[in-house]
């Protein structure tokens, strides 16, 4: 099957697990089949997804472009690296993440997890099993790790995340997307407030 | 090698640029943007001073001399069916040649009684009229780099069509239309000429990746026609349109490119005939044809596995030989994107991406 645009607005994530979750959040929870959801196979590939994006005929129908990546460890870099992406591909640059250019097609970046610290999409998740009595137990047994090993995964909250699935009753090897496709969270959770903010904005 | 083209005022082109070519040119955009019309205007580039060009490629259409008017004839070929204005057509090839061709209206400097015999060509029939009373003649005005211009007019006069200063081109080109119809002779003709040059083995070796059965081929003369007949393992021979309409087309483009050998050759809607299933092997036959005879290339199609196809074959071969250039209709005006980078290639193929 081709690749091709379809809708006026899309939104572009870094690869496959955040494409299930955007398309149960975008699709199912709220209900808007308005937004096109592009993976492009992880966030180094952006530059050259978007020249190929760019290149296609119907891109002069899209009116609104939206970016979701991850902080990682340097939310300011995280953000300029989008904008050098933008800017190499002639494609207006916002001022900051979750303020929209004013131009054809409006550009809007969400940093995730909250545009202003580091981390992953994840965290926004890990603040809903937070509310749960089973955060600590995760906590404990990376803490365990961590004394027994003398290392935690880097990125921590994707091992949260994987240990919080793993953890599931009826599935335990599912993985981050399907965890959506699954009905494992309540995207009504104020938690999700600033990334379904940022959606209805696209 | 065209490296550079510049068309103005020719059908739907106002002004249309492609700034990097390559040896294989694949065409593609969606209906009514002018593909055809871009292997038209390489057509009258390469044939320089021939003002029959406009009239065959209005028979390629399918649009034959029945009306005998300035606007009918040759009207058409230019944007927005303009006759005040001038169609240009200019390449500039690999080693810097500049090609330039222009093609105007003009008041009649020529009569019948003085074009030179030997190369006036009366292409009119009997039962076709004059409807025209222009006194106007079709000038093509042809420059090599700075060498000085050369001119060839053609005329409606006393019904018929008169040309002069018909000269041949230094550039061998040929077209091979979308259409079947009438292929037949001149595929006979090209076919003999290779033939009597020793050359039916290397066309033999690349039509039997398609029909292995193949043996041999005959020119058979069948009224005012002639015909190509392909002997198969069952010893008899049969027209090679019976062979399907696969091994049709890739007779054609393989006597093209044998043909044109250091030329160019246009091929509309290179699939035809073709299954997808067969292409890398037909395709890969083709390249490695052309690339032998020094011939390039400028194909259309609407087929995405044709673009796949070639892609991939370049992919094992060199991609700095392939270019993919789409034309787009944005507000009235044909704009070009050319799709040359291997990287954006192979992602374009890989993930494939719908470019057409």
């Amino acid at each position: 099957m081709s690749l091709k645009i379809e809708k006026e607005k899309i939104l572009i994530v870094e690869g496959t697990d955040e494409e299930r979750i955007f398309n149960v959040l975008i699709g199912k929870h709220l209900n808007n089949s308005d937004i096109q959801i592009l993976p492009i196979g992880g966030k180094t590939q952006l530059i050259n997804k978007l020249r190929i994006l760019c290149s296609v005929s119907e891109f002069n129908k899209v009116r609104s472009l939206g970016i979701v990546r991850d902080a990682d460890e340097d939310f300011n870099g995280a953000f300029e690296s989008v904008c050098d992406s933008l800017r190499a591909n002639s494609l207006s640059i916002p001022s900051g993440p979750f303020i929209k250019t004013n131009s054809t097609p409006s550009i809007s970046v969400f940093i995730t997890p909250n545009n202003s610290s580091n981390g992953a999409i994840e965290n926004i998740f890990w603040e809903v099993i937070n509310q749960t009595n089973i955060s600590s137990c995760i906590t404990n047994y990376f803490q365990c790790i961590l004394t027994n090993t003398g290392s935690n995964p880097r990125s921590i909250y994707k091992g949260y995340m994987h240990a919080y699935l793993s953890a599931n009753i009826d599935n335990p090897s599912l993985r981050f997307g399907e965890s959506a496709e699954n009905g494992l969270w309540d995207f009504n959770d104020n938690c999700f407030n600033l990334i379904k903010s940022f959606i209805a904005n696209i | 090698m065209i490296r550079e083209l510049t068309v103005k005022n020719f059908r739907g082109f106002e002004h249309l640029e492609i700034p990097s070519l390559s040896n294989f040119n694949l065409i593609i955009g969606k209906n009514n943007v002018g593909k055809t019309a871009l292997l038209e205007a390489v057509f009258l580039n390469v044939g320089q001073l021939n003002t029959a060009t406009p009239i065959k490629i209005q028979s390629f259409r399918g649009i034959n001399a029945q009306k005998l008017s300035n606007e009918f004839l040759w009207g058409f070929m230019f944007n927005k069916v303009n006759l005040s204005e001038t169609i240009e057509i200019t390449s500039i090839d690999n080693i810097n040649h500049i090609r330039a061709l222009k093609i105007n209206f003009e008041r009649s400097n020529i009569s019948k009684g003085q074009a030179n015999p030997k190369i006036n060509e009366v292409v009119a029939s009997e039962s076709v009229h004059s409807t025209d009373i222009s006194n106007d003649v079709l000038k093509f005005t042809f420059r090599k780099d700075n060498d000085p211009s050369e001119y060839s007019y053609g005329k409606i006069q006393d019904g018929e069509i008169i040309y002069d200063n018909l000269k041949t081109s230094d550039l061998y080109g040929i077209f091979c239309t979308s259409n079947r119809q009438g292929r037949s002779t001149e595929n006979a003709e090209r076919f003999s000429s290779i033939d009597i040059k020793g050359q039916q083995t290397d066309l033999i070796n690349i039509l039997q990746k398609l029909e292995p059965r193949l043996k041999r081929l005959l020119t058979v003369p069948i009224g005012p026609a002639s015909y190509i007949f392909g002997e198969l393992d069952f010893g008899r021979a049969i027209p090679i349109q019976l062979m399907g309409e696969g091994i049709s087309q890739l007779i054609t483009i393989a006597l093209a490119i044998m043909t044109a050998k250091g030329g160019i050759v246009m091929i509309d809607e290179i699939e035809n005939g073709i299954h997808y299933s067969v292409m890398p092997i037909i395709y890969d036959s083709i390249i490695e044809l052309a690339k032998r005879q020094g011939v390039q290339i400028f194909a259309t199609t609407h087929s995405y596995e044709t673009m796949k196809s070639l892609f991939r074959v370049f992919e094992k071969k060199d991609l700095e030989n392939f270019s993919i250039i789409r034309l787009d209709r944005n507000d009235n005006k044909i704009d070009t994107k050319v799709y040359h980078d291997k990287n954006d290639l192979k992602i374009i193929f890989d993930e494939n991406w719908e470019i057409r």
